[in-house]
């Protein structure tokens, strides 16, 4: 998966369709060139801080309910560390539950998304997050 | 002196002594006045005496005389000159006693006169007698000394009559006196009698009802230490350094110490975990500088070192000074709701992790149903037919449809968990608000709304945002098929509560069906006529019902419905 083109989005998922159906839509506006689908948290955890590796991506999309290691464990280590913090995460879930939202903001979230059961909102929600962080917002650099 | 005994006790006392007093004094005079009375008895006797011895001289003298004139004995002279000076003495005693006697002191000049007559005579008679017996003789036999002789026993005759008319007359008074006296003496002691009879019958009678009073009192407060001792709460005392001075049996079997190893030895200090401790100390200064504490729950370590919650509640006793004497404290056990709310607790974050993984878990593969069928949809467009579309789209509606109906449940379990943060809710502000959002939402509909002036509430504002947001689109909802909808919020004033209602022209429904109008689920109309998962209403019911208040509806089919609900100022024990 590694290769010497940067990565730009890096999605971290567990359910196969949820990604599936996520990467349709990124791909459908061309958001998806250099995209990493990592399966669950410590995978992630492995593709950010394993020695050697350099991975900053543009743009991290991060399921909370996952084995192994949640999303709010990751995002913590994201946000702990000094160069990786600058990376934009966006929490992408089903969970609408309050203690998760606030938790994650006092983490340093960039967004919290709850991704919506119709299809045709989802759609929307997914394109509309990719456009703005990938194309509208200034990173830092 | 301050006096117990009953007044009417006191005045019969007073009354008692009063008697004895007066008969005290009345005896007194009265012997004096005996006195005086006896002193003039004898000074009559004395009187008598006197006049009795003028008369007895006379008649000596007379009768020596006599013999002197037929012996010629010249002894007679020496006895006639004693008789005579005899004689001169009971006059002069006589003359003092009777001075104040006109009639007695007319008889004694009398007795005065014909005694010097008689001296004359007699002196006549010694001097004839020593140059003639004969001469002497006709002197005294002479008619003239007869005549004297009867005068003087004449006067001396009447005198010691008017003596004796005033002896009879004193004796008569004193008979009559002592009389008076014995009378007067009998009543006032009949009296005292009748007086200390009434006075005994009167102490007996106090003494027997205070006897009664004290057997009540001792009954009354054996039943106060059951009541006490039995109690289903703890009361216990603590001096001013907060030593266990008393407690009762309730107490003492919950923390399963003895009475003799508590009262006086322990302080309830010892009784507390660390952390209560802590706490009892700011209390305890706190109940004697304020008076009181209440509602204060602290942890205590019983003997076999199990933990007990107990609620205090106390007051201070203080003396007239305000000086801390004891406290008068109350425990309730609260130590089994305790442990119950403890399982609450734990239930209820049970019930948060099934919430939390039934939001994910679940939505997620509806989401992929709905995803995977509008991509066949869109990537296999030439290739399905129009049933096939149509299939694939009831399947997503049914999809949506489930992912609304969990949305739903969630809301209603959070409403349910979450806590009551009441506040003052301006319901004016807040319907206004919710109104226009949702009227916002409703395009080419004619909506006459009207909201009248409502009072405020005291309730949590989120939640109360949650009932008009509900209620408000039910009825647009419900009124959507009219030509012009109308709907109008207001309150009333009903039993001392602020009922508000929300009327609208709709559907309405059968009132035989309004029991199922606040379940979980429940709808009166068919999907197809109306949207709706059957959680509104049930949350608004959840809301209400936490609030201590009342929801309830009126309708007719085809008439519209009201809706009126009404939130308590606190929510009842």
């Amino acid at each position: 998966m590694v290769n010497n083109i940067p990565v730009e989005v890096l999605l971290i998922e567990d359910n196969p369709e949820d990604a599936e159906l996520t990467i349709r839509v990124l791909k459908k506006h061309n958001l998806a060139n250099n995209l990493v689908h990592l399966r669950d948290g410590e995978a992630a955890l492995n593709f950010l801080f394993d020695k050697g590796s350099n991975n900053i991506p543009r743009l991290i999309l991060l399921d909370l309910k996952m084995p192994k290691v949640d999303g709010i464990e990751v995002l913590g280590k994201i946000k702990k560390d000094e160069q990786k913090k600058l990376i934009p995460v966006v929490v992408l879930t089903s969970s609408k539950e309050e203690h998760d939202v606030i938790e994650s903001y006092k983490l340093g979230v960039n967004a919290y998304v709850v991704k919506p059961v119709e299809f045709e909102k989802f759609v929307e929600a997914v394109a509309k997050l990719g456009l703005f962080w990938l194309l509208l917002n200034q990173p830092p650099r | 002196m301050k006096v117990y005994i009953d007044k009417k006790v006191l005045v019969g006392f007073l009354l008692a002594l009063s008697i004895l007093v007066s008969l005290g004094i009345y005896s007194y005079r009265n012997s004096q006045d005996s006195v005086i009375t006896s002193s003039m008895v004898s000074r009559t006797n004395e009187v008598l005496y006197h006049i009795e011895k003028l008369h007895s001289s006379h008649l000596e003298i007379e009768a020596e005389m006599t013999r002197f004139v037929l012996t010629g004995d010249t002894s007679f002279a020496g006895f006639y000159r004693d008789e005579i000076n005899a004689a001169r003495e009971h006059y002069m005693v006589l003359y003092e006693l009777i001075k104040d006697n006109a009639t007695l002191s007319k008889g004694l000049d009398s007795i005065r006169l014909l005694g010097r007559e008689k001296v004359e005579l007699i002196s006549r008679v010694i001097m004839t007698r020593k140059n003639s017996e004969d001469s002497a003789r006709m002197i005294v036999f002479s008619p003239s000394n007869r005549k004297l002789v009867s005068r003087i026993n004449d006067v001396v005759e009447s005198m010691l009559a008017e003596e004796k008319k005033i002896l009879d007359h004193r004796m008569m008074e004193n008979q009559q006196d002592v009389t008076r006296f014995y009378t007067t003496f009998l009543t006032l002691l009949i009296l005292t009698v009748l007086t200390i009879v009434i006075l005994f019958l009167l102490i007996n009678k106090t003494l027997r009802a205070r006897l009664q009073a004290e057997r009540a009192l001792s009954r009354a407060s054996e039943e106060i230490k059951g009541l006490y001792n039995e109690a289903p709460c703890g009361y216990h005392s603590l001096n001013g350094d907060g030593t266990i001075i008393e407690m009762n049996k309730t107490w003492l079997e919950w923390i399963g110490y003895k009475r003799e190893e508590v009262i006086n030895k322990m302080a309830f200090l010892d009784l507390f975990t660390p952390a209560s401790r802590e706490r009892y100390n700011d209390t305890f200064s706190k109940l004697k500088s304020q008076g009181f504490i209440s509602n204060v729950e602290v942890e205590i370590v019983c003997k076999d070192h199990s933990a007990l919650f107990v609620i205090v509640n106390a007051t201070a006793i203080k003396d007239k000074h305000g000086n801390f004497i004891k406290s008068s404290s109350t425990a309730f056990n609260i130590t089994d709701r305790r442990l119950a709310e403890e399982k609450v607790i734990a239930a209820n974050k049970e019930l948060e992790a099934f919430t939390y993984s039934v939001s994910h878990d679940l939505r997620a593969p509806l989401r992929s149903i709905d995803g995977y069928s509008k991509i066949l949809q869109e990537d296999y467009a030439s290739t399905l037919d129009r049933e096939a579309n149509r299939l694939l789209q009831i399947i997503r509606n049914n999809a949506h449809r489930m992912g609304h109906l969990i949305d739903d449940l969630l809301d209603f379990s959070r409403m349910g968990r979450k806590e009551l943060d009441r506040t003052k809710v301006d319901m004016n502000a807040l319907v206004g608000h919710v109104r226009q959002e949702l009227i916002a939402q409703e395009v080419n509909r004619k909506i006459e709304f009207t909201v009248k002036p409502l009072k405020e509430v005291h309730g949590d504002l989120s939640m109360m945002r949650q009932v008009w947001i509900n209620l408000i689109s039910n009825a647009l909802k419900y009124s959507r098929k009219q030509e012009v909808s109308r709907i109008e919020i207001g309150c009333k004033t009903e039993d001392n509560h602020t009922v508000y209602y929300i009327q609208d022209n709709g559907v309405g429904f059968d009132m035989k069906y309004s029991d199922k109008l606040f379940g979980v689920f429940q709808r009166l109309h068919k999907v197809e006529e109306f949207d709706g998962t059957g959680v509104g209403l049930a949350l608004v019911h959840r809301i209400i019902s936490r609030h201590g208040g009342k929801i309830w509806a009126e309708a007719q089919i085809n008439e519209g419905a009201t809706f009126f609900f009404f939130i308590p100022l606190q929510i009842p024990h």
